[in-house]
């Protein structure tokens, strides 16, 4: 039944509220209605409840008093033979929202919603007075929460809907009910993310990915504001008197799209239990001056507490003092390995085609695995199922297309998107002698289809490809790429049980083309493909505990390299290392209890499973003497599919949030991991060339543990959000290598590889102001990240076995990112960052060696490059908004770098003629321009 | 891979800083070359310097020995501070192990790894061949090709010496003779010409490699070296102008030596600038015997030697071509003054203002050469004659006017 109401219903409801005072003070005095009611014998078939009530009239005195436009089209069916006319009312009005009051001169008054209560609440004239109650055969009597209409005293906007949900039951003796529904925009589409609060009551929530929201409310009066990025606010006043049900259609707001930069939502932050969570949206991400005018919510993620790269050119993300290869970064569910263009300056995502990302940095919720450090959710937008709409852009380095095309009306879409460089734009345009040959280029599409069979099912599929090409030397040119492909069907089994169903599979390979004037002439291959299964399970199970259970796996497959000659006259061998196999999986249940309203925990656990499956020789080296080629004793053949090794364990994700004051809340939490699968690189920073390698007998599977605490407050209404964060992670088994050692083509990679110890810790302080003219945040982060690699031999020892800072090893970092609106088609917004400059590996003296000169390298990190700076600025000017317009346009002007800090990426020596030269990089050192153009239609 | 830097910095760029050593290291550095050649050999040992220094103090007054499995010991003397040869001349033997020995003057000891010598691989061929290299730049490259004899993989190292015929293209019979330079005189200033006495004209430049260049068989499907670029010379550079020459040296080396000098390649050069290897400490196969973590740079290498020397002529390649642009500017002869404007005397031979003579000073210091005489002075060029850059009239600015022992036409 659609309870979502009419404007002027409302007044009929206020006349009755009125009639019900009345009725008591007429009646109150009466007599008690006689105890034998009249008996009448009855059936009807799909009838209307009027025709019923008809029915009764012609079979009985009682005449009914009601608005006939409460009783709605529901049809009821029934057949009663002697049954009391209250029975066959309380039955025939069971799925409605009438209540009925029987007058012993034979009037039956119909109330919607209302219970014409015969005693009033005990109090509610300061004393009983027991000689005026009506006593109610009907109606018992231990009426503890009657709902009474407070009129004129709340002042509220006239446009205020009022909305009346459930029925007055007056057997219930809840204080709380419940109320759920969807909110949707007007085509149908979900609203996600959207936060619902109860204006003075600190309480609220926000709907999930399909819109869908649970709410506990107060019996009566309840002022209900939903709010969410471009959605057109809107609030209702619910007057509840039962649990029930409340749907919300809501419009798309363009002008809220320029106000907010970030938006986390509303009062997610002191709300959740979950410490370490940030969202970042892709759309709000437009105004953020970014790098040649390239929309990036990596980018943006980067300007959050916790979360750092090695530097401008540096490929992934270090977060709470991480390596690169602990996130899991997904994308609609599939794993993308690497999800940037051109060494990390540019997301391989389309922004128009995604929604959004979720980054769990502090406690990962129980149903991910695999990687220690962070999950990056990235979710691509559901097409629009109502009309044809796109969006497309124009910018300095690439040009992009969405376009989201309908195809069955109200119940599938499809989303395509197309995102290409102009080819050696970027490379040429660096003033750098030694790329003057080089040429770089790359493009990313996706597709996702959408379908909604039902209110109970839901599909999509989502297919992701993006490849990149680039050459230093002209001989020789580097490519690529990342494929991901998923399928997700969402089942809502009932209102208490819903499932998803994830089928995922992933590719990541590069490739090097080798083509000079000698016969060594090359092509070199590297690949990595998992497909894996996840059947995820909700359970609510009643108020205080939400349950999500279910398990995962996946299998990998690798080809760690191999090497073949390229044309007839090259005499290079062709080598393979041979392919690695594994199986990952996990179980996962965890628990959202509500302990208390001030205090909730989410338990979780987990346990991870690893095989290293054959064909494969494994290596069996000499214990306790440094492995090498020398101490290899022996080696043993697996089959195909057979179990080399087995690791795994139990993991906990153990999170709670008690609200010290309603809107402060304090968060604590821990949780640990197993990692199977790792990068091999020996750079300083990530190269598109890293390979990943399975876990294997030599090879063990990373661990870590988290801890952290948190204080987080919302202030004025949610409009400012303040959060306070501290960690300690320690991780073992993390890797890293000898010195100087060759990792691609290398068949017994464990001879190189050393296993070690991390440990990292900070506070995060995040001050976020989410509305207004001027909104955007300011974080400040010090953090330390160290590694020790020790060993009772030299040559498995980095710095002598102690303690060192990692290469991304950044302690103070301040990121503020503001913007301001002038209009609603003006704004400006400004980007600021400092850094720490980042440790590296600096010279204690130079020597003579072989007729030239070196330098002298003795402990890792012991240096600092100088510290990072970095100013960006745009301005951002919206298209006017006259609807009948074809296109919505969006102009952004932007510099990147204004301050042109000449910010050093790297320093390094090399020996050029023999002499040492003190070199020192930069990827952007002097103002960046660019302007971008972009258009909906 | 060398970079070369633009005035201005703008985007992805590397420039050059003045490095300062933050805490210097002192260390040993061992630089030690036995080879299958009859010969004297020599043993460096310095120390490592800091930025700020000049060069490397040699590490004086050791005890320097190498000991084959045979128990014959080979005692070196220090000839010059910090280099050491043997006493006598011998040759490193085919299957022969070596290890060398070291005590300094502190009474340090240090020992290297025990080496066996490498496989002897003969030179096949060395050719001159005119190409465009791995950055699209013309040029000539020296290629190396190589059999060898057995089927285990074989590891090379470089080393070449390149000698080449110079022609200074502006000589003239005549040189410069000042004959009066006393300021403030009776006499002015004067200088003549006069006939050339010795060799300018032609002459021949040596270089020898200072970077590390090697390659091996490992990874081909037949064991030789084919096309093995030693050196390459841009289309520009003026040293093949005439006729070249090089002499190239084979080292068959261990994979351990092979190994430590890619790593010491990859740890001083950059392929590109978004990822560096990460480097550290490059532990060669000397150690100290007396101090476990005391750290010693540097290596013992035992290397089998072929060497072959080839010559080309820029005609054979560039037949008809314009010669490459000579080193130095010839185009624009200059007209130095004789007496600066300053010129000013406050008694006899007593100066008082800038008295020096442009032309002399010029000639002097030997930077520049006769051009011609100036038949008509004017008030744009007062002075007596046009000069070239030195380079462009005196070939032995550039190299040697003796001919070298193997040279053949």
């Amino acid at each position: 039944m659609d309870i979502l109401m009419k404007k002027n219903y409302l007044t009929v409801a206020l006349v009755l509220a009125l009639i019900t005072f009345c009725i008591k003070q007429t009646f109150a005095q009466n007599d008690s209605i006689p105890s034998s009611v009249q008996q009448i014998s009855l059936t009807f078939e799909n009838s209307t409840i009027k025709d019923v009530l008809v029915q009764i009239e012609g079979l009985t005195d009682y005449r009914f008093y009601f608005a006939e436009a409460w009783l709605g089209d529901g049809l009821v069916s029934g057949s009663y033979e002697n049954e009391s006319v209250k029975t066959i009312l309380e039955n025939a009005f069971d799925d409605t929202a009438l209540n009925f009051y029987i007058l012993n001169d034979k009037k039956i008054i119909l109330t919607k919603n209302n219970i014409i209560y015969d005693e009033l609440p005990n109090g509610f004239f300061n004393e009983d007075k027991e000689d005026t109650i009506v006593e109610g055969n009907e109606i018992t009597t231990q009426v503890i929460t009657p709902v009474f209409y407070d009129l004129g005293n709340t002042a509220r906007p006239a446009s205020l809907e009022t909305v009346r949900i459930g029925k007055a039951d007056a057997g219930t003796n809840k204080n709380r009910f419940t109320l759920q529904g969807y909110v949707r925009k007007q085509n149908g589409e979900p609203i996600p993310d959207l936060s619902l609060l109860v204006k003075g009551k600190g309480t609220g929530t926000v709907t999930d990915e399909n819109g869908y929201y649970r709410l506990e409310l107060a019996p009566g009066q309840n002022l209900i504001q939903a709010r969410a990025m471009g959605i057109q606010g809107a609030e209702r006043e619910v007057i509840i008197y039962n649990d029930g049900t409340l749907d919300f259609e809501l419009s798309e707001s363009l002008e809220m799209l320029e106000e907010v930069v970030v938006q986390a939502d509303a009062a997610r932050n002191v709300e959740e239990a979950t410490t370490g969570t940030t969202q970042i949206e892709s759309e709000e991400s437009k105004n953020i001056p970014l790098v040649l005018g390239e929309r990036d919510i990596l980018q943006v993620a980067k300007s959050l507490p916790g979360i750092t790269s090695a530097g401008e050119g540096a490929v992934g993300f270090n977060v709470r003092g991480g390596k690169t290869d602990q996130n899991l970064i997904l994308l609609d569910n599939a794993v993308i390995y690497n999800p940037s263009h051109f060494f990390g300056i540019f997301q391989a995502l389309n922004p128009f085609t995604t929604k959004g990302v979720e980054i769990f940095k502090g406690n990962i919720p129980a149903e991910y695995g695999g990687r220690l450090s962070s999950v990056f959710d990235i979710e691509t937008k559901d097409g629009n199922v109502e009309k044809f709409s796109g969006e497309a852009s124009i910018g300095p380095v690439t040009a992009n297309l969405a376009l989201e095309i309908p195809i069955v009306k109200e119940k599938s879409s499809l989303i395509v998107g197309g995102r290409g460089a102009y080819s050696d734009w970027i490379l040429r345009s660096l003033d750098e002698e030694s790329l003057r040959n080089s040429s770089a280029s790359f493009y990313d599409g996706i597709v996702k289809y959408n379908h909604k069979f039902n209110e109970r099912n839901d599909l999509r599929v989502t297919g992701y490809y993006s490849h990149d090409g680039f050459s230093i030397t002209s001989d020789s040119l580097y490519n690529y790429s990342n494929r991901g492909f998923s399928l997700r069907w969402d089942k809502k089994f009932n209102d208490r049980n819903t499932g998803s169903l994830i089928v995922a599979n992933s590719r990541y390979e590069f490739g090097i083309d080798y083509d000079g004037e000698s016969n060594n002439d090359f092509n070199l291959g590297y690949d990595i493909n998992e497909t894996g299964l996840k059947l995820k399970l909700n359970y609510f199970l009643n108020d205080r505990h939400t349950l999500t259970y279910g398990l995962s796996g996946k299998i990998y497959g690798a080809n760690p390299g191999k090497i073949s000659p390229e044309g007839g006259e090259s005499i290079v061998q062709r080598i393979s290392i041979p392919k690695e196999r594994a199986f990952e999986s996990g179980i996962f249940v965890s628990d959202e209890f509500k302990v208390s309203d001030r205090f909730l925990v989410d338990l979780g656990l987990r346990y991870s499973f690893y095989a290293a499956l054959g064909e494969s020789e494994q290596r069996i080296y000499e214990q306790d003497v440094p492995r090498n080629e020398g101490s290899r004793i022996d080696s043993v053949q697996y089959g195909d599919y057979e179990i080399i090794k087995t690791y795994g364990g139990p993991e906990v994700r153990v999170s709670a949030r008690y609200f010290l004051l309603p809107d402060l809340s304090l968060k604590a939490s821990f949780n640990n991991g197993y990692q199977f699968i790792h990068t091999l690189s020996n750079n300083t920073t990530v190269s598109p060339i890293d390979t990943w390698k399975l876990s294997d007998t030599n090879i063990r599977p990373q661990q870590g543990n988290q801890y952290s605490l948190g204080l987080y407050q919302n202030l004025k209404e949610n409009e400012y959000e303040l959060s306070l964060e501290g960690y300690f992670k320690t991780s073992k088994d993390v890797l890293d290598f000898k010195t100087g050692a060759q990792l691609l083509l290398n068949e017994t990679i464990e001879t190189e590889v050393l296993q070690g110890e991390g440990q990292s810790y900070g506070v995060e302080l995040l001050l976020r102001k989410n509305r207004g003219r001027l909104n955007g945040w300011l974080g400040y982060t010090y953090s330390r990240s160290l590694i020790k690699f020790d060993s009772q031999f030299g040559e498995e020892r980095i710095n002598n076995g102690k303690y060192f800072p990692s290469n991304y090893d950044k302690p103070h970092d301040i990121s503020l990112i503001a913007n301001y609106k002038f209009t609603r088609r003006y704004s400006v917004s400004a980007n600021f960052v400092y850094q720490t400059g980042r440790p590296v590996t600096y010279p204690i003296g130079s020597y003579q060696f072989n007729n030239a000169e070196y330098v002298y390298y003795s402990n890792r990190n012991e240096f600092r490059i100088p510290d990072y700076y970095r100013l960006d600025l745009g301005i951002n000017i919206e298209g006017n908004h006259r609807i009948k317009k074809f296109a919505h346009s969006f102009w952004t002007i932007s510099v990147y770098n204004v301050l042109g800090r000449n910010n050093p990426y790297s320093v390094f020596f090399v020996t050029d003629n023999g002499e040492v030269k003190a070199l020192k990089s930069s990827i952007f050192a002097v103002p960046i321009p660019s302007i971008t153009y972009n258009f909906k239609f | 891979m060398a970079f070369f830097v633009v005035v201005g910095c703008y985007v992805g760029c590397v420039e050059p800083f003045d490095a300062k050593t933050e805490s210097f290291g002192n260390a040993l550095v061992v630089d030690a070359l036995l080879t299958t050649e009859f010969d004297r050999h020599r043993v460096s040992l310095f120390r490592t310097y800091p930025f700020e220094a000049d060069g490397p103090e040699a590490e004086q007054g050791a005890l320097v020995s190498i000991t084959d499995n045979s128990g014959t010991s080979y005692r070196f003397e220090e000839t010059e501070p910090g280099i050491y040869l043997s006493e006598t001349p011998f040759a490193a033997r085919q299957g022969t192990d070596y290890t060398l020995d070291v005590q300094t003057a502190d009474g340090k000891a240090y020992r290297s790894a025990t080496v066996t010598t490498p496989e002897n691989v003969p030179i096949d061929n060395i050719e001159a061949k005119r190409l465009f290299n791995d950055k699209g730049e013309e040029g000539v490259s020296i290629l190396l090709d190589n059999a060898l004899p057995s089927e285990t993989p074989n590891y090379f190292r470089f080393e070449y010496e390149e000698t080449y015929k110079i022609v200074a293209p502006n000589w003239d019979p005549f040189e410069f003779e000042v004959v009066h330079y006393i300021p403030c005189d009776t006499i002015p200033y004067q200088v003549d010409i006069k006939v050339q006495t010795e060799e300018r004209k032609v002459c021949y430049g040596s270089a020898t490699s200072n970077a590390v260049i090697q390659t091996s068989t490992v990874g081909l499907t037949e064991n030789k070296v084919n096309d093995f670029n030693i050196r390459f010379i841009g289309r520009d550079n003026y040293i093949m102008s005439h006729r070249y020459s090089i002499l190239v040296r084979q080292f068959s080396q261990t994979q351990d030596a092979h190994s430590y000098y890619e790593r010491l390649g990859d740890f001083s050069s950059s392929d590109n600038i978004f990822s560096q290897i990460q480097p550290g400490f490059l532990e060669g196969n000397v150690r100290s015997i007396s101090d476990e973590s005391e750290k010693v740079l540097g290596y013992f290498e035992v290397a089998a030697v072929e060497e072959r020397r080839e010559y080309f002529n820029y005609d054979d390649l560039f037949p008809g071509e314009e010669l490459p642009p000579y080193v130095v500017n010839c185009a624009t002869p200059g007209n130095p003054q004789l007496y600066s404007f300053g010129y000013h005397c406050a008694d006899f031979r007593v100066c008082d203002g800038a008295c020096e003579s442009p032309l002399i000073e010029a000639i002097l210091a030997g930077n520049v050469v006769f051009h011609s005489v100036n038949e008509n002075g004017s008030a744009d060029q007062p002075g007596p004659y046009f000069t070239l850059p030195s380079p462009c009239g005196d070939c032995t600015k550039l190299g040697s006017n003796i001919v070298p022992d193997f040279w053949t036409e």
